[in-house]
């Protein structure tokens, strides 16, 4: 690969070296540059879906347009202005509409409330998921099982397992629970048993069980066994690898014949 | 299935078995076979076999012909042809009889027996199956000399009726695959795309992208592995167009032949025709031409000994409007979801499996074995500055000649309306026409001198499009016609853009009521402020296109806006919850048709004597309103 | 939330499918066509089938039924063994086909998009056939009905009830 062309891209009337080709999301931050955001993270590709991280980009010679920052390549002499009136419009539309579709998700009130919006001029629904794909992303390109998808399309599209039922390839991981970023995807430990499903409403569906494995020492919890046995798998371990918590393998301790 | 063509009785003379053409000297031999077969047959019958005309029965009126010249005995001397579709659907089914060409119109299997004695034995011209012109009421026996035919120049769309689409040979005899000689032995890759360049040509589908420029950047792109791709785009999803179906149905060949030209102009090494599930008839056609052009060497290795080697597979779409956008159609392509990606780089350069891959339209690639034929200047001349060539449309609605039309660019829309189209139908009063479907808008009658090219229909808010046509008459609301369109797209977004998905429901929401009576002050100004919004925060062209058929219905159209949300009143006499039915005493005549296709049994009276209609249970089904002969149903 | 709950075919999917999954190469970029004449056998697809197909073409699951459920072409219920299709395109919509899909609603007894309990007809609305100078256009079990009146309802209604 060859290295990226420096370039200077001019944000916010300031200039700014970077490189030919980064995404500009990236360097707006790394810039002090507050964008808001509800799909995008790190850890997986962008999507460009909820399009909240719109900023207005300009070539100084009378062409403009609408990009989504978190896919959009920076190239040299781009001029960018992030809270033009057009950027700030398509916030506040996609905020007014996410109040509408999910009106008690703590963090869409937040952004909504920051971009003015208290109550949406449409009529309220009572979802909890955004569709903004996160937790898909994260299941096949981090985890790599697939378990979940966005199914069926537009305003009837939903999120899960196929079926939305339990049975799935799911591992029990929980990666999907830790990237929601409405926390409608929910895990719960009991009983020596992982519970994960998604919630809306009250209503509760791709529901599915793990069982629960213990270290065979001090008891502490190692995993879901289904999550254990495809780690073992993919990286090579003995069978036997997760039968101790790391802080007992680490100190070289086994388990008693008798317990 | 039936198939679309073939002959009927009468062997061709000189047909010889498959030749697999190795040399453009075989193509040539290959060539005066079959003209001489073709020209060998003098009399016969065509039949149109387009969809259209299977919808009104076209499959049974042919087999009563072949009855019939069987019954007679003339199955050696006088074939039957099924040909592809001629364009004139409203009048179909359609039949011909050469070499006179008399043009038999609404043709029913009871008309066979004198059309094969009278017409085609005997040369009589059956007066009562003859167009008749609408103003004179003058029987037009041919064609060419039909209003709807007359102002047309059908270059692409030209050999649809004298071609059987099944049988490669006529392909050939009527000067097939030279083009593609020429491409492939008289000219360099360069030239093919300069020639391209400089006809002029843009993108058929929708957008108008200059063809020759997509080409040079695809040509230009580099590919890892060296694999790189053309693909015909057969996914007519824009409702009210089907030139794509027609063109693949009626003359397959000429879209293969571009896509082989395109293909070695821009170094592909395989091609692909992604078509919509809903053309059987198509895929049938395209399935079969692909076969043979196969068999005879036009695809393959080393195709016509060029060196040369491609072949095209065919790709079924499952149904998503969304999918006519490159990227969403070759996600499905790769077995994914039909969702686009963001276009900040171009599929010319990363398209299908990350492969360079230049995607074209079935009419766009149908017009480049012309222009490479008779040359860029030639194409050139025709159309306006920067909209060059021909336009295939689809006149429909209420316009007294439906069908599909093929007129230069830069007609005017008056001219495709009231000469072509011959009108609006019943006489009533010319209110809009709606181009570029979905994406497009409403054209009113204050701008029908327009001439129609990509850049003045953008100007006046609609688009180009694939070049769907509708006519609307005084009884088209444009209120429904927008919340239609709405509906259209909501059904259509796939929905992981949150502006698509989410901005255009609740702009139906909000048209929805006012459709139904309950808009709120307010609301108009509300829909103009969304529309924007959605359009620069869509990812693709569905939802940045989306809000165009309501903010033109609302720039030309804002009084009868206003009569909904400001008087409750649907003006058109559509919207269901705005409109009342009653029956004038004054013109019923008491016929009872009225009574029995209610569904609610809300009508009542004696024969001879003025009906009544209980307003307070009706359902506004339109069945009364529909079998009234003497405009006694008021509707308002 | 409905949980889908699809009849299973009678034997094993195993064997009946691989004659499609042979025709295509097991090309996973033909998923869709592969599909449809999935679809095209049972009517519908079932949910065994879906899993068959995702594991001769290595594709996931949860990409299988994306797929099934993005694309119009396809249902996850049995369809009825009569098929009535209202054109909602442009030209169709203007001159009176959601008249039309009432009363075929009405007669037929059945919702548009939903399928009679005894499996004896389907009624589902697509978004254009092509046969726009027909309009409006009724497709009863792939046959096209151009210049379809309430009258001409009644009849085709009337076909398949008998």
């Amino acid at each position: 690969m060859d290295e990226a062309r420096p370039i200077t891209i001019t944000l916010n009337g300031r200039p700014v070296p970077t490189a030919e080709g980064r995404y500009l999301l990236e360097v707006c931050r790394e810039q002090g540059v507050d964008i808001p955001t509800l799909c995008h993270h790190e850890s997986v590709s962008p999507a460009g879906a909820c399009r909240l991280c719109s900023v207005e980009v300009r070539d100084g010679k009378g062409w403009s347009r609408v990009v989504v920052s978190c896919i959009y390549p920076c190239w040299d002499g781009m001029i960018v202005e992030t809270d033009s009136p057009r950027a700030i419009g398509v916030r506040r539309l996609v905020l007014e509409a996410l109040l509408a579709r999910c009106p008690r998700v703590p963090v869409v009130r937040d952004l909504a409330r920051r971009y003015g919006i208290r109550r949406p001029r449409f009529a309220l629904e009572d979802h909890e998921c955004i569709l903004c794909g996160l937790c898909v992303r994260v299941c096949s390109e981090v985890v790599g099982v697939h378990a979940l998808s966005m199914q069926g399309r537009g305003a009837e599209k939903e999120c899960g397992t196929p079926y939305l039922s339990g049975e799935s390839t799911c591992i029990g991981c929980g990666a999907c629970v830790y990237i929601c970023p409405t926390e409608c995807i929910h895990m719960e430990d009991r009983d020596g048993v992982r519970t994960i499903w998604h919630e809306e409403a009250g209503v509760k569906s791709s529901v599915r069980r793990f069982e629960l494995k213990y270290c065979k020492v001090c008891g502490s919890l190692v995993g879901p066994a289904g999550q254990l046995d495809y780690i073992r798998k993919k990286v090579g371990l003995p069978d036997d690898f997760h039968d101790l918590c790391p802080g007992c393998r680490a100190t070289g301790r086994q388990p008693s014949a008798t317990p | 299935m039936t198939g679309a063509g073939g002959w009927v009785g009468g062997e061709r003379v000189g047909a010889t078995m498959t030749p697999l053409l190795r040399s453009p000297e075989d193509l040539e031999e290959a060539r005066k076979r079959s003209r001489a077969s073709y020209e060998a047959v003098r009399n016969y019958i065509s039949v149109c076999g387009g969809t259209g005309c299977r919808g009104g029965g076209c499959l049974a009126v042919a087999q009563a012909i072949r009855d019939a010249v069987r019954e007679e005995g003339l199955e050696q001397t006088l074939p039957v042809r099924l040909t592809g579709c001629h364009g004139f659907c409203e009048r179909g089914p359609l039949v011909v009889i050469y070499p006179q060409k008399i043009f038999y119109q609404q043709v029913k299997p009871i008309h066979a027996r004198r059309i094969v004695t009278r017409s085609a034995v005997q040369g009589e011209v059956l007066e009562d199956l003859l167009y008749k012109a609408p103003d004179t009421k003058e029987p037009i026996p041919h064609e060419e000399d039909i209003p709807f035919y007359r102002k047309q120049m059908r270059l692409v769309f030209g050999q649809n009726g004298a071609i059987d689409p099944e049988n490669i040979e006529d392909y050939i005899a009527l000067g097939g695959y030279s083009a593609l000689v020429k491409a492939l032995f008289h000219m360099q890759p360069d030239e093919i795309i300069e020639e391209v360049k400089k006809s002029g040509l843009r993108g058929r589908g929708g957008g108008g992208f200059p063809t020759g420029r997509k080409w040079a950047s695809m040509k230009k792109a580099h590919s890892p592995d060296g694999r790189r791709f053309v693909i015909c785009n057969a996914d007519e999803g824009d409702p009210g167009a089907f030139m794509d179906r027609s063109l693949i149905e009626g003359n397959p060949h000429s879209v293969i032949e571009g896509m082989i030209i395109g293909a070695f102009a821009m170094g592909a090494t395989s091609g692909y025709v992604y078509i919509r599930r809903e053309y059987p008839l198509a895929l049938q056609t395209l399935t079969k031409a692909l076969q043979q052009a196969r068999e005879y060497g036009f695809l393959g290795r080393d195709i016509l000994g060029s060196g040369f080697s491609f072949d095209i597979g065919i790709n079924r779409g499952g149904g998503a409007f969304v999918c006519g956008e490159s990227t969403a159609l070759m996600a499905s392509m790769e077995g994914k979801v039909g969702e686009p990606r963001p276009k900040y780089v171009h599929t010319v350069e990363k398209g299908l499996w990350d492969r360079p891959t230049c995607l074209n339209n079935v009419e766009t690639w149908a017009n480049v074995p012309l222009i490479i034929n008779r040359g860029a200047d030639w194409y050139a001349s025709i159309g306006t500055e920067k909209s060059k060539g021909t336009k295939i449309f689809s006149l429909v609605g209420k316009v007294n000649n439906t069908g599909l039309i093929e007129v230069p660019m830069g007609i005017t829309l008056r001219e495709v309306v009231f000469e072509i189209g011959g009108g609006i139908q019943k006489g009533r009063r010319f209110k809009a026409v709606q181009t570029g479907g979905p994406s497009g808008g409403v054209i009113p009658e204050a701008l029908l001198d327009l001439p129609v090219d990509f850049d003045r229909l953008t100007e006046v808010g609609s688009m180009m499009g694939s070049g769907g046509m509708i006519v609307m008459d005084d009884r088209t609301c444009m209120v429904d016609v927008a919340r239609y369109f709405l509906e259209f797209l909501t059904e259509e977004s796939c929905g992981k853009c949150v502006p698509c998905r989410e901005g255009v429901r609740r702009l139906k929401e909000v048209v929805d009521r006012i459709c139904r009576g309950e808009g709120r002050k307010g609301d108009l100004h509300l829909i103009e402020e969304m529309a924007p919004e959605i359009a620069d925060g869509s990812l693709c062209g569905l939802g940045q296109s989306a809000p165009n058929p309501v903010i033109t219905s609302l720039r030309y159209f804002r009084e009868e806006w206003e009569a909904h949300v400001r008087d409750r009143k649907c003006p058109a006499g559509v919207c269901k919850e705005l409109i009342t039915y009653s029956i004038d005493p004054a013109a019923c005549t008491g016929c009872m048709a009225c009574i029995k296709p209610c569904p609610e049994q809300c009508i009542t009276g004696e024969r001879k004597k003025p009906h009544v209609l209980d307003a307070s249970r009706c359902i506004q089904c339109g069945a009364c309103y529909e079998v009234c002969k003497y405009d006694a149903v008021v509707r308002r | 939330m409905e949980m889908a709950n699809p009849t299973t075919p009678s034997g094993c999917l195993c064997e009946d499918l691989d004659p499609i999954l042979d025709r295509y190469g097991r090309d996973r970029g033909l998923l869709v066509s592969i599909l449809q004449d999935v679809q095209e056998k049972y009517r519908y697809l079932p949910k065994e089938a879906l899993e068959r197909v995702s594991q001769a073409l290595g594709v996931p699951m949860a990409q299988v039924y994306a797929v099934a459920t993005f694309f119009k072409a396809f249902s996850l219920k049995p369809r009825g063994r009569h098929v009535f299709q209202v054109c909602m395109g442009t030209a169709c919509h203007v001159r009176g086909a959601p008249l039309i899909r009432d009363k075929l609603e009405r007669d037929l007894g059945v919702k548009n998009g939903e399928t009679a309990a005894d499996l004896s007809v389907t009624l589902e609305s697509v978004n254009c056939v092509g046969a726009c100078a027909l309009g409006p256009v009724v497709v009863l079990d792939d046959e096209v009905q151009g210049h379809v009146t309430m009258a001409k309802t009644d009849a085709l209604v009337r076909k398949v009830k008998s």
